[in-house]
């Protein structure tokens, strides 16, 4: 609680909130689908399966408020369309088993399954995710966030229409964008989050020094907040992770902190670490400073002095 | 061993041990062991010495500080990280603890299982700063 009462309650219930999720997330799926074909589906559908049936295993009764499945499509949305099925089934398992329910269930976990299970499987199987080309179709290309000598940076038409290699969730950027802004539209997710995520991206993107990584090997990762933006993970991170309310903080002030420090360390990852990209690590990161904000920020708001606040007593408060 | 896995084996042991008064003195550890490596007279001396040091530091924690001076630090910009590093970790992840609910925590994962998970998630979260 971040307020005094007396509450109402909104209306809403988790179900219906999963379900908005859920429909906001079915324009990336589908442009996933039409653009990487049936291979794209197979992942979909086993990411969603093994996170269902994980959920199913381990509490029967939350198997049907859909919880899962936005937990599976957006795993699923992390994924290289190169990635064999049982890779999307194994890892919509490990969300759901280490990411929520090895935390004691729905509303305790520390950190977003889809995140948690996108970095651990990447630490355990690096092949899958760490290749910085890709061959689709006959064509191999590099990410566009790819630091290797050799690469060719993306042109802003193959940005905006998500002409490049990545995660099925870059498939189409506009597609993430319009689920998104429904979920702000419709109330589901506090629009700061998004907001000041995209915002600091892009404002370290301009702002950043170049690295040796970068010089020289990708220099079109300089000044390009458009690349940063839309090249990477950043818009499902902004949209469909980062406001995930278990696990961002609870104050607006402190969702705001807490995108910065998404930002922050999205960018470091890109611009100074052979990783390349570290949106996913971002979350679980910013995940990790939640309690730590909500420390500082909650204070404040149930009128406790906050960290590091010199406290006045009511006599020397008076006029 | 690189600083980083030694400032996340430093975390885990330092939860096997109880927490001295001036516990954040252990953080010198790494400065103090660049800065004896570094000095070149010392020779063969400067490991035990940097050993000395560091259980000195806190005799309590002296595992931990241990773990801290094994690395080898290449630059004083590396060995700052490090104590940068763990004195961050330490207070992210008591944070954490104090956030979990133990109590719904299936009795299996309970206790050590569940902060040892924690530990490995926040190794891999953190691991590219380890090619910074």
């Amino acid at each position: 609680m971040t307020t005094a009462g007396p509450f109402i309650h909104s209306g809403q219930t988790n179900r219906k909130i999963m379900v908005m999720v859920l429909v906001s997330l079915s324009p990336s799926l589908v442009a996933a689908l039409v653009r990487y074909g049936a291979g794209a589906g197979l992942v979909i559908l086993s990411a969603l399966a093994g996170a269902w049936l994980a959920e199913l295993l381990l509490d029967r009764e939350q198997a049907f408020d859909c919880t899962a499945l936005v937990t599976g499509a957006i795993f699923a949305l992390l994924l290289p369309p190169t990635a064999p099925w049982w890779l999307g089934l194994l890892g919509g398992a490990v969300a759901i088993g280490l990411g929520k329910h090895a935390f004691g269930g729905l509303g305790r976990n520390l950190f977003n399954p889809a995140a948690l299970s996108r970095v651990l499987l990447m630490g355990v199987l690096p092949v899958y995710f760490f290749s910085t080309t890709w061959t689709i179709g006959g064509l191999t290309r590099a990410s566009p966030l790819a630091k290797e000598s050799g690469a060719i940076g993306p042109t802003i038409t193959e940005l905006l229409a998500g002409n490049t290699p990545g995660a099925l969730g870059q498939a189409a950027p506009h597609a993430v964008l319009v689920g998104g802004l429904l979920l702000v539209l419709l109330r589901a997710i506090d629009w700061r989050i998004p907001l000041t995520y995209l915002a600091a991206v892009a404002f370290l993107a301009l702002v950043l020094p170049a690295s040796a990584r970068i010089e020289g090997h990708a220099p079109w990762l300089l000044g390009n907040p458009l690349l940063h933006l839309v090249g990477g993970g950043s818009l499902v991170v902004a949209f469909f992770m980062l406001t995930d309310p278990v696990t961002a903080p609870f104050s607006p002030s402190g969702r705001i902190v807490f995108a910065i420090v998404a930002a922050l360390y999205t960018m470091l990852v890109r611009f100074y670490t052979p990783y390349p990209d570290g949106a996913a690590l971002a979350v679980l990161l910013a995940n990790a400073t939640v309690p730590l904000i909500d420390r500082a920020t909650l204070a404040r708001a149930s009128g406790d002095a906050p960290l590091g606040a010199t406290v006045l007593s009511t006599d020397s408060a008076a006029p | 061993m690189r600083p980083f896995d030694a400032v996340f084996l430093a975390l885990v042991a330092s939860r096997c041990l109880d927490r001295p008064k001036r516990w954040w003195l252990v953080a010198l550890a790494p400065l103090l062991a660049y800065g004896i490596g570094w000095y070149e007279p010392l020779g063969r001396f400067a490991m035990p010495l940097a050993a000395l040091a560091a259980v000195a530091l806190a005799p309590r924690w002296a595992p931990v500080g241990l773990l801290l001076v094994l690395p080898v630090y290449g630059t004083l910009i590396h060995s700052l990280g490090a104590a940068a590093t763990w004195l961050g970790l330490d207070v992210v992840f008591d944070a954490l603890l104090a956030r979990l609910d133990e109590s719904a925590i299936t009795p299996r994962l309970r206790g050590w299982p569940i902060r040892l998970a924690i530990a490995g998630i926040l190794y891999y979260t953190l691991l590219p700063l380890a090619y910074l």
